[in-house]
Order: structure tokens, then sequence, then C-alpha cells
């Protein structure tokens, strides 16, 4: 799963705690990082998804994902509404519930 | 443009065969080898080797495989072990050994689905796999799962003598109060069994076209996801199809282990890039499989081809060997 400028993102409230319809893993792998959702399917992602699919574990709300997420990327200027970009994709391809 | 295959650094799933042993005779088992009449069980200890290997070269999912996994001794002691090492589980079977009991275990061991072997009406079944009474074992194995919330799909390997009762036969599990969501259907392949006397047994493009009728009419009518469950050339297919048709990604993110820790892209074609007790899985996976995942024994209309199904099915044709083009390209 990539970025997108244009993506649509979801209106979310920051203390929501998002969830994956499924298990998950990912792994780092020749090229970037491979996601494996039981049962639905496989996703490339590159660091920064990767590291959001981590931090959606069923406790983390959005609130402390976009907050570890900048200290991370540090570098980023635009850290919230990129987590909060993937997040809806996530929640568009209906991994999230 | 020249079409070829990702390369990842170990399989993403792996279809394992615990063991080589088999109490059905299905009569176009892959599997021929003697050994799978025999009870040489692999000891629990090369089991755990194994797994222990798939988890070091981080594969997400094993599927127990078989031969038939629920005749292993230690099938329930497989689950604990790969549980705790926390792999994303699930199974193959004939389904004749599953029970309440099992099913149950199954569950605890965080199994959400499995696929079973069904290839037929009740005669017809219990001729091709040489036990009668097997379609009721297996039907009540099926039963099993569904009620502990596992999820089956029911594969169905075609041949002669089923290849006109899919429809009848996923009828009367319906009517006997059975809500199955998925079928595969699977290929007829000149391997083991069923490459005796291939010439009599083999499919023509001709009878899988009418099988793919029938896949789509199982969806429209009885709302189960009707599949082919093996690739297939989709430039032999009327577009309609194509949907219906699964494909493989043998050599990229799935492979087979067998019981001896001999490592396949197919778990139909015999053959092993290496041993996974010998040499670590990721430099078998990334090193040995380059010409496969080069694509240069496909005919060059496939690896030019815009709408790249990855050639159908590499273990179609016959002596094809570890693999080779689809026997319908």
């Amino acid at each position: 799963m990539h970025q997108t400028n244009s993506f649509k993102v979801i209106n979310m409230e920051l203390t929501h705690i998002p969830k994956f319809s499924c298990r998950v893993k990912t792994r780092k792998d020749i090229e970037g990082y491979i996601g494996f959702f039981q049962g639905i399917g496989v996703l490339n992602l590159n660091e920064k998804s990767e590291f959001i699919v981590k931090k959606i574990n069923g406790t983390n709300t959005i609130a402390d994902i976009i907050c570890a997420y900048e200290k991370k990327f540090s570098e980023s200027s635009e850290c919230s509404k990129e987590v909060l970009e993937i997040i809806s994709q996530f929640k568009e391809a209906q991994f999230i519930i | 443009m020249v079409n070829k295959l990702r390369t990842l650094k170990s399989p993403l799933s792996v279809n394992y065969e615990v063991s080589p042993v088999c109490d059905l005779s299905c009569e176009f088992c892959f599997n021929a080898d003697p050994s799978c009449k025999k009870n040489n069980h692999s000891p629990f200890s090369k089991v755990k080797l194994i797994l222990d290997a798939l988890h070091e070269a981080e594969v997400f999912e094993v599927r127990f495989f078989g031969g038939e996994f629920f005749i292993y001794p230690y099938w329930e002691d497989c689950l604990v072990y790969a549980n705790q090492l926390d792999f994303f589980l699930s199974f193959v079977s004939n389904g004749t050994h599953i029970d309440n009991r099992v099913a149950k275990i199954l569950k605890n061991n965080k199994i959400c689905g499995g696929a079973i072997s069904l290839h037929g009406l009740p005669d017809i079944h219990d001729k091709i796999t040489g036990q009668k009474g097997s379609f009721e074992l297996t039907f009540n194995g099926i039963r099993a799962c569904l009620d502990n919330d596992i999820n089956i799909s029911i594969l169905y390997t075609l041949t002669k003598s089923n290849i006109d009762y899919i429809y009848p036969t996923m009828k009367l599990l319906r009517e006997r109060g059975l809500i199955i969501d998925e079928l595969n259907v699977g290929r007829l392949t000149p391997y083991g069994k069923a490459k005796e006397d291939w010439e009599s047994r083999k499919l023509s493009l001709a009878d899988y076209l009418k099988v793919f009728s029938k896949l789509a009419i199982i969806r429209k009518d009885l709302g189960i996801l009707a599949s082919m469950g093996d690739a297939f050339p989709l430039c032999s297919l009327p577009e309609e199809y194509h949907e219906l048709v699964i494909g493989c990604w043998q050599g990229t993110g799935f492979g087979h282990i067998d019981y001896l820790g001999n490592v396949r892209s197919c778990s139909i074609a015999k053959g092993s890039y290496g041993n996974i007790l010998e040499e670590n899985l990721v430099d078998i996976w990334t090193n040995k499989l380059k010409e496969f995942r080069s694509l240069s024994w496909l005919p060059e209309k496939c690896r030019q081809c815009g709408n790249f199904c990855g050639g159908g099915c590499s273990a179609s044709r016959y002596e094809g060997g570890m693999y080779a083009p689809d026997e319908f390209i």
C-alpha cells in the first residue's frame, strides 16, 4: 500500500482505536515490506505504512499512532495527514473495522 | 516488456507435508510413492526442526498437508508447536478423521479455515478414494468444522467420472444442511497415480470449458464462490470465465515442503530445490528458483503477454518434470 496525495481521508476521531478485521503479520523483504492479512490477502508496504500496520494493534488510538509516527519519521512535515491517509486506505478496503 | 516472476526472500505460505502416509487411495493421487502406504511417519523432532526453519525464514502461513495430516500420530503437537511459533495455520485434509473433538482442537489453536477434499456424489467419491463410506466420513468432518466456526473450502479434483457431478454434489451438501462458502476444483495432473494410463484419463480443453460453465452456475444459483483452484491459461478461455480462475503463486509467494524437508514450488510436481534441514530456506528460495522465475521455459507468447496469467499450470504437462508450459498452450 502506497500513499497517494489524492486519496480521500475518512473523517476519524483521534480517540478512535482502529483494529484490523483479521490477524496481520509483516516482514521486511528483498524489496520493501510485505503485509500478510490472514484470509484476505497480501499487500506490498513501504516503511511508513508497515510502521502504521504494526501500530494498529487494537490498543493504540489514532492519536497514539500519529505520535509514534512523528517520533519515528520526524523529517516529515505532514505526519498526521500521512497517518490518516494510510489508515483511510485500510478502512476503505475494509481491512479495518 | 518481458514478464518474469518476483523474487521474495522466502515463501509467504507453504503446504507442509508433515507425513506422506494416507489411509485413502484416491485414483489420481499425485503421490504414488510406496511410502504413503507404510507407517513411516517422520519423527516429531524432525517436524519441529522443519517448523523452526520455516519460522527463521519468516514464512507467514503453514498449511498442514499430507498424506493425511490427521493420521500423523503427533498432529496435535504439531499444531501446538506451530502456534507457539505464531504461524497462521490452516490444513488440507480428506476430512475422514475430523470430528467435533478434533475441530475443537483446531479452533483452540487459532485455525479458522481449512480445505477438505470431496470428489463427487457418495458413490463416485467412494469409488475414487477406494474406500466405501468415505463420503460420509468426509461429510461429517466438514460438518464438525463448520459447527466449530472453521471455514471449509471444498477441493474437488476433476476426473472423467466426476466432471459432470460438480453441481449435484454441491447441491447435495446444501440439501443436507452444509453451508459451504467456497469450492475449488483442481486440475487432473499427470503425476503419481494419475500418470498411469494418462492418455485415457486426461481431460480435454472442451471438458474444462464445460466445468467453467458449471462453476459460473454454482456461483449464481448456490451462492458458493466456485473457482478453478489451479492455474489455467487465460488465453484459452472466454473472457467471461477469467474471474473464475484463482491462479497460482508458486515459486514466489507459495512453496511446498515435503516430510523430509525438501523444498518445491508446487505440491504436485516432484523434485527438490534443496532441503531446509541442510540449507537455509532463504538461500534456496532466492538462488535455486532463478530459472523458474525467469520464465525462460515458457513460450515467447506468454513471456510477452500483456495479460500475464503465469502461463497456466506448470504441473499439467505429461513428463513435465518440476515445471513445464501448460498442456493447453
